[in-house]
């Protein structure tokens, strides 16, 4: 442990599952991230991960033996490429090539034998004093695509990843004054000389993890019939409970919602201050939360949220592994938006704040980060071509969760949730791609539904509705001439004419971008009352006309906000003699005197 | 014009002033926020306050260049307004410490005044300033080893606290120099100025720190009134709650007429005491 180092031996059945014969095999070796600062992953100093931030010290992961019965005693690992292909700096992709193919349908036994050096914690692995957190810590066979190949790939720092379903069964010994937490379920425990050895057997996932640490407390609860087990420190208690019972909630719902959660244990760690940049973060039957110590106190709902999401990932990432480095948007998007949805079920209109006469919900804070990135670049590109963290976070979590909020909005929330349902349950344990997911939503919703999510994902998809004019006034009275019957002519106007108490207005909506969805107009009346009009949104323009006994005082368009894609909510509405803003003057003016008052002392 | 006459009118003119340094401060920012198109809207700027707050971080996102720019002026504004308003503080001293006059030779005795009171704010400001940076400084530094992070936040924030304490008592203490610059019988150097203060503060400290703490309490009170109220009236806002507001406003100006006469009465109190 002062070393933070793992020392690791164990056995890889594997089974040739594709079609063709394998003549090498592809591992990831996603810890030689952190072995020196050429790698991919650090050596953009413009380009750092999540955390932004850099090393002191370095990490890596050295396989010492690769060996299989079916070849001898040679050790396979001594023929692997030095390097990830065509990077001589960055050792995370790595091919072994076998002295003779593994045919299809063939399983082999393959001894390994590894070190893993972890690094000070950063992008969610490494150390903080004594707290250890072993993520993509073992060579990871890449996934076995069914055409025979690998889909193999270095270790980007925008990127995550992608793997085969498998089953786990580890030992893991350390000091026995620490607690050990980890994906999958603890099976037995034996403790000699000061060690303890704990069995963890996790089945049918694709990834394994886990954290050791001398200072976690342990809370457990059975939800249904899985057994959540809380780590965390001891002054981070108010913030566990708070995850429990979110979870509480969360759990039972998503199980409705996208099927049962498949584990007997889900693990969940709120790590200490030094290592939080592992929180955050999923893996089957395992997630990590974080947040200040104090935040439950403030009004915030950062710590559920930031749960309720890492939890959802069991689902979508999870028990629908797919693949994270190509196609982002499937897991974030995804669990970012069943995120707004639990969130709101939990707290309402303030579902990710509440307080000071203010809610604030997931689904606005979404919306308003998706608006910074709107049609910068394709939310279904490969993560390795965002041009930078940020706009990746603000499209492939953010705007793809506007996105399916506005199909729930528009096309309705049961038939969206059906279609997802039908979704997460055809490819439950498999690897979907955008085109089952499209497919899935168009079988529920329609072709429109499968178009408009096409144009959104992969057309860089932008909506801005506006109106562009209002206009109101009294009907004129009818004036000049009229035939009634040749060759009489009368002066005098039709009877019902003459005296017009009807009010004419009209008001030009236009809508800019290559997004096309239905949507409602409000028409404002001065007597109090609103008309509404539906559109079917197919028009760059129109002209909405209006003939009544009130004046036409305003126009909204979209006044539910069913459409939270638009770019700009502030031009949807126009008045013909706008209001005063007399509160906000109010309350500034309030603020205003009162830091006058404060200052002057 | 009686003493009680003279605190009204300079009480009324603490008001004027916080009324327009307060409107000369927010309206950019108002201005800012009809510029985003609230007035558009059928429920106008109550649009802001939907449910979720869509509008609201949309006005932020919108906004934001708008805003940043007037970050700055309003600073400017501030400290602008800061220094004027000195010359209605000293107008709520003259008040209490004058025996006659009427309202002009209050607002010109005021008016005399303010070059002193001015230099006095850089240097309160100064060491107010030196304080906060120096108890910041503590409080970013690493907690010892082994320390868990409520200890370690407790003892920043304590830090924190003892510099507030510091800012209240040089705060209290320009307030105190303030009061002797403008009784007539104070001293007229600068070293006897501060001893005289430093006398008063000594032997009228604890009486001081009384009056201040409860005064101090209800003036956070009422603060608090007046800012959460702000937000809970917006929805139904109308001109009687506004005067409302404004009157709770003076309400506050009247605390700060209480301490002044406080600190000139210990001050008197003092000045008896040494001439026995």
């Amino acid at each position: 442990m002062q070393q933070h180092t793992l020392r690791s031996k164990g056995v890889i059945h594997f089974t040739n599952q594709s079609t063709r014969p394998l003549n090498e095999l592809w591992f990831h070796l996603y810890l030689n991230a952190f072995k020196n600062n050429r790698s991919l992953f650090l050596r953009n100093p413009f380009a750092l991960g999540r955390s932004g931030q850099t090393l002191q010290e370095y990490g890596y992961i050295k396989v010492d033996r690769l060996q299989s019965a079916k070849y001898g005693s040679e050790n396979l690992w001594l023929k692997s490429s030095p390097h990830s292909p065509g990077d001589p700096d960055d050792a995370t992709d790595i091919s072994v090539p076998l002295p003779a193919p593994i045919l299809p349908g063939e399983s082999v036994d393959l001894n390994i034998e590894f070190t893993s050096h972890l690094p000070p914690v950063l992008e969610r692995t490494g150390y903080a004093g004594s707290f250890h957190f072993a993520g993509q810590w073992y060579p990871k066979l890449a996934k076995l695509e069914p055409n025979g190949h690998f889909a193999h790939f270095a270790f980007h720092p925008h990127s995550e990843f992608y793997a085969d379903f498998g089953d786990y069964d580890v030992r893991i010994s350390a000091p026995s004054s620490f607690t050990i937490g980890s994906s999958g379920n603890r099976m037995e425990e034996k403790t000699q000389k000061g060690i303890r050895t704990t069995r963890f057997v996790l089945r049918q996932a694709h990834d394994f993890a886990f954290t050791a640490w001398d200072g976690f407390q342990v809370l457990s609860e059975k939800i249904g019939p899985v057994t959540v087990r809380l780590l965390f420190p001891s002054w981070h208690q108010a913030n566990a409970l708070r995850s429990l019972a979110a979870l509480r909630f969360a759990l039972p719902y998503a199980n409705e919602l996208y099927g049962p959660y498949p584990y007997e244990t889900l693990t969940v760690v709120h790590p200490p201050e030094a290592g939080a940049d592992t929180g955050g973060m999923e893996y089957p039957g395992m997630i990590t939360t974080g947040g200040l110590w104090f935040e439950p106190y403030l009004g915030s709902h950062a710590i559920e949220a930031v749960t309720v999401h890492e939890l959802l990932h069991q689902w979508f990432y999870g028990l629908l592994a797919s693949n994270e480095s190509e196609t982002p948007f499937l897991d974030e998007g995804l669990t970012s938006y069943a995120e707004t949805g639990v969130m709101e079920a939990l707290f309402g209109a303030g579902s990710a704040f509440s307080g000071v006469g203010l809610d604030v919900s997931v689904a606005a804070l979404h919306r308003t980060n998706a608006a910074f990135y709107a049609g910068d670049e394709n939310i279904g590109q490969p993560a390795r071509q965002f041009t930078g963290f940020q706009a990746l976070g603000g499209l492939v979590y953010s705007r793809a969760a506007t996105i399916l909020l506005t199909l729930e909005r528009t096309w309705g929330k049961a038939k969206l949730a059906a279609a997802l349902r039908s979704y997460t349950a055809r490819f439950r344990f498999g690897h979907p791609t955008p085109a089952d997911f499209i497919a899935s939503i168009e079988q529920g919703l329609g072709a429109n539904a499968g178009q408009f999510l096409r144009t959104a994902l992969f057309e860089r998809g932008f909506i801005d509705l506006k109106v562009e004019s209002i206009a109101s006034r009294r009907k004129p009275i009818a004036q000049g001439f009229w035939t009634e019957g040749a060759p009489q002519v009368s002066s005098q106007p039709p009877a019902t004419d003459r005296e017009s108490k009807q009010w004419l207005g009209r008001a030009v909506v236009v809508r800019r971008g290559n997004l096309k969805l239905p949507f409602d107009v409000a028409l404002h009346l001065k007597n109090g009352k609103t008309e509404r009009r539906h559109l079917d949104g197919s028009a760059d323009s129109l002209v909405i006309d209006y003939q009544g006994a009130s004046e036409l005082s305003s126009v909204e368009i979209d006044p539910d906000l069913k459409i939270p894609l638009d770019q700009d909510l502030f031009n949807n509405a126009r008045a013909v003699a706008p209001k005063p803003a007399r509160r906000a003057l109010d309350l500034l003016l309030t603020f205003a005197q009162l830091l006058g008052l404060g200052v002057l002392p | 014009m009686t003493r009680a006459a003279r605190s009204a009118v300079a009480v009324f003119g603490f008001w004027i002033l916080s009324l327009v340094a307060g409107l000369l401060l927010s309206l950019p920012w108002f201005s800012g926020i009809e510029a985003q198109g609230v007035g558009g809207f059928a429920d106008g700027e109550l649009v802001l306050m939907r449910q979720g707050g869509a509008y609201l971080l949309e006005m932020l996102r919108l906004g934001s260049a708008q805003f940043q720019s007037l970050l700055l002026p309003t600073v400017a504004l501030g400290l602008v307004t800061t220094f004027i308003g000195l010359i209605p503080i000293a107008g709520l001293i003259v008040a209490v410490v004058s025996e006659t006059g009427g309202s002009r030779s209050m607002f010109s005795r005021a008016c005399g005044h303010w070059f002193e009171f001015s230099v006095l704010r850089i240097l309160t400001f100064s060491i107010q300033g030196v304080v906060l940076l120096t108890a910041w400084w503590l409080a970013q530094r690493p907690a010892p080893l082994g320390w868990d992070i409520r200890q370690a936040n407790g003892l920043s924030l304590a830090v924190l606290g003892i510099a507030g304490c510091l800012l209240a008592v040089v705060g209290c203490f320009q307030d105190l120099v303030r009061v002797l610059l403008v009784d007539g019988h104070g001293p007229r150097s600068l070293a006897r100025l501060i001893r005289t203060a430093g006398h008063v503060a000594r032997s009228e400290s604890l009486k001081l720190l009384a009056i201040w703490s409860v005064l101090a309490g209800v003036a956070l009170f009422l603060t608090g009134l007046i800012g959460a109220g702000s937000l809970a009236w917006v929805r139904d806002h109308t001109f009687a709650t506004w005067c409302v507001q404004q009157l709770l406003f003076v309400g506050l100006i009247l605390l700060k007429l209480l301490w002044f006469s406080s600190l000139a009465a210990a001050v008197a109190r003092e000045r008896y005491t040494r001439s026995v």
